[in-house]
């Protein structure tokens, strides 16, 4: 029964006109993102890099390559697509509420925790493909419309390059891992507003909610205060943008060279998935425990 | 007959208010069960948790031979509801809605079978239109088609003429006297419209304050000594001849409407003595005796003290 709730549900998805904004809307800044450096980016580049254009063994013009782009793009983009995703998942059972379609739906013979499952996987799978969806534009259209070169990376005021030579590509391979983080990230959000969207009568609260905590939550995060410092460990948004770990290499502790293939700490990578993944757990249990509880009285 | 549901010592409150209180009834196979009540009496609160969607404090609910909430997906695999109104997802059409509901009742109809329960609520031709181009009335007849598509053995339906025109409302009516007739359901109703359910109901129950007043077969619950015949005539003069009549004192006149009190038994000679008096009728029909039992009830309930 699961996999027909989830068939049911992920065509109602599809079905629903609001599922297709996020898409449209990650093509279009995707887009003109793309558009603006093809015709800008050189210019661009040179006030950014300027004073480091010998520092570095790759070819002028190289510098603005597809892997440089996709960086550019997840940078700017990770930050927008949890409102994209909330509000899909903060729609699931607060929308359905707001429609009287839930109490016609748990009249059914299936068990509230298989219906809450099923839908919650529904919104991981939108959640998936909007992830898929931004690597295909981002990444794989960034490497067709730019090609692919040596990687520079601006972290903390250095400059770090990622090597594409005849040794071999080092890069492609740390975005399928960044974008593997980034969707735990993702579901994070899904879970928080699905969770809200259980206790919501309309899908308006949940959106807003998710953003707000996660607003809060970012500037917890950011700001470097010690009573913030003591909670930041805990807060689901200081993993947000765990992924860019997988640009950091790590260095040879005797010559200092940077080592191939290499994560600078591997172990806080898989701390922060850790994290992410209890925070989805968490908030899909609070979103059950409540859901069973619950009387429709809608 | 043999029992299909049996609630026994049903309680629910939401904080302070008690919406149902210590309410017991049994529903037998083949009944068409009115379920009757002001607003607020608990009516749908407690066909909610016949329909598990509200979870009772107390009490116990029985269907089928199973009891509540250990054997729910075998009892809801053998219920069609309705409740109040039928929301669907209008942004599908009327064969997605019915396909899916289907496969979340356990079936998976064919084409065929999808099309010909639409056919038989009048929404073939529409059956590929989204719901949200339907009518109240469209939107009811599919909240109908869903309920029967898994062939259950008891439709709920909760205020099921809300919002519906006088034809849909009489369409209503007939669907449900054909439920017990042609396909042998049991059929729980509840409505406001009390001469509704005194239309189509074989038994019913009463409900005041979440309280049960009193239940029974029609036949039980009317006294026939208490009989109200409303008659009709454009003649001017009938007053007059009544008052030679030995109907004399025993009517009443209401908005032009004249309203005897009288033994069941003594209808048809009323009947026979105004035609012999000449008088020509307009209308000559029972008054809603539900209404007037109704009301006298719930008259009483109110007086009594509250425990």
């Amino acid at each position: 029964m699961f996999f027909t709730i989830l068939s049911i549900e992920l065509y109602k998805i599809f079905r629903k006109p609001r599922t297709y904004i996020g898409f449209v809307a990650i093509a279009i800044i995707v887009l003109l993102i793309q558009l603006a450096l093809k015709a800008d980016g050189p210019t661009w580049l040179k006030l950014m890099f300027s004073g480091m254009d010998d520092m570095f063994a790759i070819q002028d013009g190289d510098v603005l390559n597809g892997y440089f782009v996709c960086f550019l793009i997840l940078n700017t983009l990770l930050i927008q697509v949890p409102l994209l995703i909330a509000l899909v998942t903060g729609d699931m059972i607060a929308g359905e509420a707001n429609l009287g379609t839930l109490r016609l739906l748990l009249t059914k013979p299936v068990s509230r925790t298989e219906l809450l499952l099923a839908k919650f996987s529904a919104g991981l799978v939108y959640t998936f493909m909007l992830l898929v969806w931004m690597a295909i534009l981002s990444l794989f259209l960034s490497m067709w419309f730019f090609g692919t070169s040596d990687l520079l990376v601006n972290k903390s005021y250095t400059i770090i390059q990622f090597y594409v030579d005849n040794q071999g590509d080092d890069v492609f391979w740390r975005y399928l891992s960044a974008f593997g983080l980034a969707f735990l990230a993702l579901a994070t959000v899904a879970a928080l507003s699905f969770m809200l969207s259980v206790f919501a009568e309309n899908s308006i609260g949940p959106i807003v909610s998710t953003m707000s905590i996660i607003i809060v939550f970012t500037i917890i995060s950011t700001m470097d205060l010690p009573l913030f410092t003591r909670i930041n460990p805990f807060l689901f948004t200081s993993y947000m943008t765990s992924w860019k770990g997988f640009f950091n290499m790590a260095t040879d502790p005797e010559t200092g060279a940077a080592i191939r293939g290499s994560v600078y700490s591997a172990s806080a990578l898989v701390h922060a998935g850790f994290v992410l993944v209890l925070h989805i757990v968490g908030f899909f249990g609070v979103g059950l425990y409540a859901f069973k509880k619950k009387d429709i009285l809608s | 007959m043999s029992e299909l549901v049996k609630v026994t010592h049903l309680v629910k409150h939401f904080n302070d208010i008690h919406a149902v209180n210590d309410l017991s009834f049994t529903v037998n196979q083949g009944d068409i069960y009115g379920f009757l009540g002001q607003n607020g009496a608990g009516k749908s609160t407690t066909i909610r948790m016949l329909l598990t969607l509200i979870t009772p404090n107390s009490g116990s609910i029985e269907m089928f031979g199973y009891k509540l909430p250990y054997h729910r997906n075998e009892i809801l695999r053998q219920i069609g509801a309705i409740i109040e109104r039928p929301d669907l997802y209008k942004y599908l059409s009327a064969y997605d809605n019915l396909e899916m509901f289907a496969r979340l009742s356990g079936i998976r109809p064919t084409k065929i079978q999808l099309m010909d329960q639409l056919d038989r609520v009048g929404l073939s031709e529409r059956a590929h239109s989204k719901v949200k181009t339907y009518s109240q009335g469209m939107k009811q007849r599919l909240g109908i088609a869903i309920s029967l598509i898994h062939d259950p053995k008891l439709i709920i339906l909760d205020e099921p003429t809300n919002g519906l025109d006088p034809q849909g409302i009489a369409d209503v009516r007939k669907m449900i006297l054909d439920l017990r007739t042609e396909h042998k359901k049991t059929v729980i109703v509840s409505s406001h419209l009390l001469n509704e359910i005194e239309q189509v109901a074989t038994r019913m129950i009463i409900i005041h304050k979440g309280k049960k007043i009193v239940e029974g077969t029609t036949e039980e619950l009317f006294d026939p000594a208490d009989t109200l015949v409303e008659v009709q005539s454009h003649d001017t003069d009938v007053a007059k001849k009544l008052d030679y009549s030995p109907w004399i004192g025993r009517y009443q006149v209401l908005d032009n409407k004249f309203v005897f009190s009288l033994h069941a038994r003594d209808v048809s000679a009323l009947a026979r003595d105004l035609v012999a008096m000449g008088i020509s009728l307009e209308n000559f029909s029972r008054k809603h005796s539900l209404e007037h039992l109704f009301l006298k009830l719930t008259a009483e309930a109110a007086l009594q003290p509250t425990t």
